[in-house]
């Protein structure tokens, strides 16, 4: 080892050391609170921009930059087929938030990312002299920060669209089907790569990611990402390959809650090629790599301290426990292969089982695929396979792991990711000839048309029928056609209209600031104030009266409209009045006119100091 | 050798001795009706004149340029040519996206750029200089009842009229002509960049450029700042087009296009002695007096603009001169202003339009190019594009150190920050310009790269997506809702009694000012009887703290109207903006007005008969 390499070994460990003690000893909750909010963004910028210029270097010294086509390696027959199929993946299911309750707060980060450069949740926005301002907080969310980041970039560079992570899905969507593809001819040729897309085209779920505004479908790339630069770190481990194994490693860390386990596939992978090549070159980006890494740990403890992150259910007292894997199994097992009748879930039996008869196939294969897993891509492939597979015991050992409810099956992306490569790998060591190949993609083609496409409009139709996609629907719907009263939205949905751009505050903040409520009715600050809340159907009255929060004994307002639920109403009505005691109102009879004339600038102030206390 | 060129030079004078003639007798013009004229008359002069003078020039710089290309086609190479404008123009666009995609369209402030909108619609009605303060729609325009002549140098008005007369009169062609300069300065731009420091200094002076919002400002708005700045550039390149190889044509086009340049803002006349300098320049160059029939033309054509600064000199009202100050310009204002200005360009909140990267880069930079000037002695000047550079950011110093003498100087005040425009232009250039200069060390060249990268991400970018230079401009808000409530819910012919009636009036709406309104109520509300108006809305603007309204001027005791409220809404603190609509007099004599528009025959003039504003444009 040089004395360079010696430097540059001592420097990580260093680094890593420094990296571990701040992120989980070092900095209490408020630091981490701080870092997170104020470096979060600039740590995963830089990430992103080194790998980006990493990624250059690496296309510039391959010469894969010269075209289109030579960056990808596709031909114009194969640019069509990644087309078709990413057309018919963002047509399966209906574009918007499907996830209420996380894609609008991705969104939200996303908008103070772009607005601030910060990355803790708005909770109160207001409007002044025509610019949209949002408070500042404390708020920081559980939810890894590279997908905020990306969708914050495509505001900066295509101007603000609350639905911008939709967006950005449907331009990942053939990126992915892109690399999907490459993945599998990797494996078995173009049909490889052809069956990999087909496979996964039986799958709706992948569908209902794609048309979300969630980090599901980004996660499935990056994991592709690190298999690819794995296998060409592995082919020739230069310095290069190594910063850009190591810069994906850390984008697909900060992408999922769990990713971050994917370091360890980073470390097999080195070690891999350290072991073939009898001797690891290490690079400064590997210096750094820990301390870029440092979001991780700090929001972890973030995380740990606020046990509602955890949405631990009535009687879970953990969120991981292996009492959970009996009943997650049998969850899972119904996921895959749909065990109960009647329940609708986006999921592809036919995958299910191929990958079964992968599994039993792979018996009789068994030399070649020793011989396989020796080789670059069978070392990449098992690098990261194994950590998938400790991905899904995982989610197995997780309170909220069951497989078959509906806000959960998206966990299980890349499980299936494992299935369809899996079962490429092991279809393209059985040499069949042009008629099979043709007949086997005839009945995929078949089964698409006739199971495939179905199912995912009877989930899309039993999906936009749920409470949660109502009530967010009907939320946005109302804002958009108010937006032009100036309005100010009371709701428990909050982040909905800000990331609207209309100013809005929940129901707890607005109980608290009652003056202050009443105070801009009084001035008229605010166009209209409207309440948008959910009333439920009292039990005790049989003919159906409406009981609300408790929001009248604060306030007093006129119902405007009502939307019907499966468990009450949805309610929309307009503030008239705040409740208040005798002499909680704010006086602001100092200011006359004649005050604003001596004090020109502070009319602005004053208003600036009412919205945010 | 001195005496040899002069030599030639008398006898290049004795042949163009008829020429000289004619030159001196356009300044001479000039200098009489600059001189000579009393303000009445000059206003008289430019009001009419004026839209045909800027014609004539923008003709004669459209002829000479056309005229340069046919003749250069065989002189540099085409294809190297037509590569740089493609690149420059790839570049120029991409700029302009990332200039324009944060941006929302409409009057950045309603005193400065609706009068210019007004200018452009009555070049376009009638080539006079003409801003409405009452009128309504009529078959054949509008109906003028009051106006005044506008003050402003008046190309960008003239540039929108003809976009006007080219598609059809909207107000949202000030904004997009806007958006169009914004581009075209930075393909111009790119091309000075160019001539400095190859593709890189293109690249690096439309990214400079980028990094600034109040360039995004400017180029969304109907302000005239942008067409000066780009102007002031395009002269630039002229010059340098012309130095190069000095004939009459090329003259001729730098002639005309420092003519429009003068008409672009009121103190851009200052340009025309840089502009002197280089054609001086080219005369020694070429070893003789070239003066082109367009440099002969460019004095008389300057003239309606000598009668429009004579006319400001003699009517100091229009200088909206605070009491306290006895004169626009006065060294006192410098070291005022000089303080704002510094913490304009040093600003590192998010509340005004600046950019950081600009004085970082462009100051030292413009060190750096005294000090190159001072090392390269003589060779420095011999190369024209250094000594165009040289002449004019001389010049952009002065317009400088003029604009920090100007009481109303405030850089950090978004009313006056628009004027830090032609400076910002200056450390623009000023830094591939050192850089082709200097012996490229390539770690600094990276520096310079990632900074202004950096700079553009991750601070310019937000600024100009909060925009909250904006957030005082409620004027601006108040006037969207204004329009978009009488769009929704006011009759198409309805009369608009508001403090501003020119908003109302480019929109094609009838509108009087309060005043007007209150002395003529009665005849007011017979026309809405006599169907000529839908019916009269009342906009009021007053105090509020939640317990009492004044300030407005439809109080109590000065409205004479009846009135019901229809809407309000407040867009700056404790105050308000009313909507009511006009149901009759107070008075006891009044005059009431039935539930309908009644249909009997008009009381007023013939000539107000109730066509639809928008058919008559």
């Amino acid at each position: 080892m040089s004395s360079k390499q010696r430097l540059i070994f001592g420097s990580v460990l260093l680094s890593a050391c420094a990296s571990v003690a701040f992120g989980f000893f070092i900095l209490d909750l408020n630091a981490a609170i701080w870092v997170v909010k104020n470096a979060g963004y600039w740590l995963i910028g830089a990430t992103f921009s080194l790998f980006l210029w990493h990624l250059f270097r690496l296309l510039k010294e391959t010469g894969r930059i010269t075209s289109w086509s030579n960056f990808w390696k596709l031909s114009r027959r194969e640019s069509i087929v990644i087309a078709l199929v990413s057309i018919c993946f963002l047509t399966m299911s209906e574009n918007g938030f499907n996830i209420v309750m996380d894609q609008p707060v991705l969104a939200a980060t996303a908008f103070q990312m772009h607005q601030e450069k910060k990355t803790n949740i708005p909770t109160f926005g207001y409007e002044m002299g025509g610019a949209f301002h949002l408070s500042e907080n404390n708020k920081i969310d559980k939810r890894p920060l590279f997908f905020p980041f990306l969708v914050s970039l495509l505001h900066d560079f295509t101007g603000y669209r609350p639905l911008q992570g939709v967006w950005l899905n449907a331009l990942l969507t053939p990126v992915f089907v892109g690399l999907l593809f490459t993945a599998g001819r990797a494996f078995g040729g173009t049909s490889g790569g052809m069956l990999a897309m087909a496979l996964f085209l039986t799958l709706p779920l992948l569908s209902r990611n794609a048309c979300g505004g969630g980090f599901e479908l980004l996660n499935l790339i990056m994991i592709l990402v690190v298999f690819r630069v794995a296998c060409g770190y592995l082919q020739a481990p230069t310095p290069l390959r190594l910063n850009l194994l190591v810069l994906s490693g850390l984008l697909l860390a900060q992408t999922r809650y769990e990713s971050s386990l994917y370091v360890l596939s980073i470390g097999l992978v080195v070690l891999a090629a350290g072991w073939r090549m009898k001797r690891v070159e290490l690079s400064w980006i590997t210096v750094l790599a820990p301390l870029l890494m440092l979001c991780v740990p700090l929001q972890n403890k973030i995380i740990r301290a606020k046990p509602a992150f955890w949405e631990l259910r009535e009687g879970d007292e953990l969120a991981f426990s292996l009492d959970y894997i009996g009943s997650n199994l049998g969850s899972a097992a119904n996921f895959f292969f749909g065990l109960t009748e009647g329940e609708l879930l986006p999921i592809s039996v036919l995958l299910s089982v191929l990958f079964c008869l992968a599994l039993l196939a792979s018996l009789f294969k068994i030399k070649e695929l020793a011989c396989w897993l020796k080789s670059p891509g069978g070392l990449a492939a098992a690098s990261v396979s194994f950590v998938l597979l400790i991905n899904g015991l995982l989610l197995m050992a997780f309170h909220y792991g069951q497989m078959d409810n509906f806000a959960v099956t998206r966990l299980i992306l890349p499980v299936s990711l494992f299935q369809v490569l899996y079962s490429v790998r092991i279809y393209t060591f059985f040499r069949w000839n042009r008629s099979v190949t043709w007949s086997v993609f005839m009945a995929l083609a078949i089964y698409w048309f006739g199971v495939t496409r179905p199912l995912a409009a009877r989930v899309d139709n039993q999906f936009q029928g749920y409470d949660g996609i109502i009530e967010v629907k009907w939320l946005r719907e109302k804002v958009s056609s108010h937006r032009h009263e100036s309005p100010l939205f009371l709701t428990q949905s909050n982040l909905i209209p800000l990331i609207e751009r209309v100013p809005a505050i929940q129901f707890t903040s607005a109980f608290k600031r009652k003056s202050v409520l009443e105070l801009y009715l009084r001035l008229g600050v605010f166009g209209e104030i409207f309440l948008m809340y959910k009333a439920e159907k009292d039990p005790d009255d049989p003919a159906g009266r409406i009981v609300d929060e408790g929001l009248n004994q604060h306030f007093e307002y006129e119902l405007l409209d009502e939307y019907p639920l499966s468990t009450g109403h949805l309610q929309f009505s307009r503030l008239t009045r705040v409740k208040l005691d005798e002499g909680e109102a704010i006086d602001v009879d100092f200011i006359t006119p004649e005050f604003l004339a001596e004090n020109p600038r502070r009319r602005w102030e004053i208003m600036k100091e009412l919205l945010l206390r | 050798m001195n005496r040899i060129l002069f030599r030639k030079m008398g006898r290049e004078l004795r042949c163009a001795r008829q020429r000289i003639a004619w030159a001196l007798l356009g300044v001479l013009a000039f200098g009489l009706i600059y001189f000579g004229l009393g303000d009445q008359l000059a206003g008289r002069l430019f009001f009419h004149v004026g839209y045909f003078a800027t014609l004539g020039a923008l003709l004669g710089l459209a002829v000479s340029l056309f005229v340069i290309i046919r003749r250069s086609s065989g002189a540099f190479k085409i294809s190297d040519f037509k590569t740089l404008i493609r690149v420059g123009l790839a570049v120029a666009v991409a700029g302009g996206w990332l200039l324009l995609v944060h941006s929302e369209w409409g009057y950045k402030d309603p005193s400065i750029d609706p009068p210019v909108v007004s200018s452009s619609k009555n070049l376009h009605l009638d080539r006079q200089l003409f801003i409405l303060d009452s009128g309504m729609p009529h078959l054949s325009g509008l109906l003028n009842i009051s106006g005044h002549a506008d003050k402003r140098p008046w190309l960008t008005a003239f540039a929108t009229s003809l976009v006007h007369d080219l598609t059809g009169y909207r107000v949202a062609n000030a904004f997009f002509l806007n958006a169009a300069f914004g581009v075209l300065l930075l393909l111009l731009g790119y091309l000075q960049g160019h001539l400095f420091f190859g593709h890189r200094g293109g690249a690096m002076v439309v990214l400079l450029w980028c990094s600034l919002p109040l360039l995004t400002h400017n180029a969304t708005g109907a302000g005239i700042d942008l067409l000066n700045v780009l102007m002031i550039q395009a002269v630039m390149l002229l010059s340098v087009l012309y130095l190069r190889k000095p004939d009459g044509m090329r003259e001729a086009a730098l002639c005309f296009a420092a003519v429009l340049l003068a008409h672009a803002r009121y103190e851009s006349a200052l340009f025309i002695l840089p502009v002197i300098a280089v054609i001086l320049a080219g005369w020694v160059r070429a070893g003789r007096i070239i003066l082109s029939p367009g440099a002969i033309c460019a004095a008389p054509l300057l003239i309606p603009l000598g009668a429009l600064h004579r006319y400001l000199a003699d009517r100091p009202d229009l200088w909206e001169l605070p009491l306290e100050y006895g004169s626009r310009f006065g060294l006192e204002f410098l070291t005022e202003n000089l303080p704002h200005a510094l913490y304009f360009f040093f600003n590192l909140s998010d509340h005004l339009p600046n950019s950081l990267v600009l004085p970082i880069l462009g100051l030292p930079c413009l060190l750096f190019m005294i000090l190159i000037m001072r090392r390269e002695g003589r060779a420095f000047w011999k190369k024209s594009e250094h000594f165009v550079f040289t002449v004019f950011a001389g010049f952009l110093l002065v317009h400088f150190l003029l604009i920090l003498a100007y009481y109303d100087g405030h850089l950090d005040q978004m009313v006056s920050a628009r004027f830090a425009l032609p400076f910002c232009l200056l450390l623009v250039l000023v830094v591939p310009f050192v850089l082709g200069q200097v012996r490229r060390n390539q770690w600094v060249l990276r520096f310079i790269w990632v900074l202004i990268f950096v700079h553009l991400l991750y601070v310019t970018m937000p600024v100009r997506a909060k925009a909250f230079y904006r957030e005082h401009h409620s004027g601006a808000c108040e006037q969207e809702w204004l329009e978009a409530y009488a769009q929704d819910h006011l009759e198409w012919n309805a009369l608009m009694i508001d403090r501003y009636p020119l908003l109302w009036l480019l929109e094609d709406y009838a509108s009087f000012s309060p005043e007007w309104s209150h002395a003529n109520a009665e005849n007011i509300l017979r026309s809405i009887q006599a169907g000529e108006f839908a019916n009269a809305y009342y906009i009021e603007r007053f105090f509020w703290n939640g317990r009492e309204a004044t300030g407005g001027l439809a109080t109590e005791a000065v409205n004479p109207y009846r009135m019901t409220v229809l809407t309000e809404r407040s867009f700056r603190p404790f105050e308000k903006t009313r909507i009511s609509k006009v149901e009759g007099l107070r008075l006891p004599a009044s005059v009431e007005l039935p539930a309908e528009p009644s249909q009997s025959g008009p009381i007023s003039d013939s000539k107000s008969e109730t066509p639809p504003g928008h058919d008559a444009m």
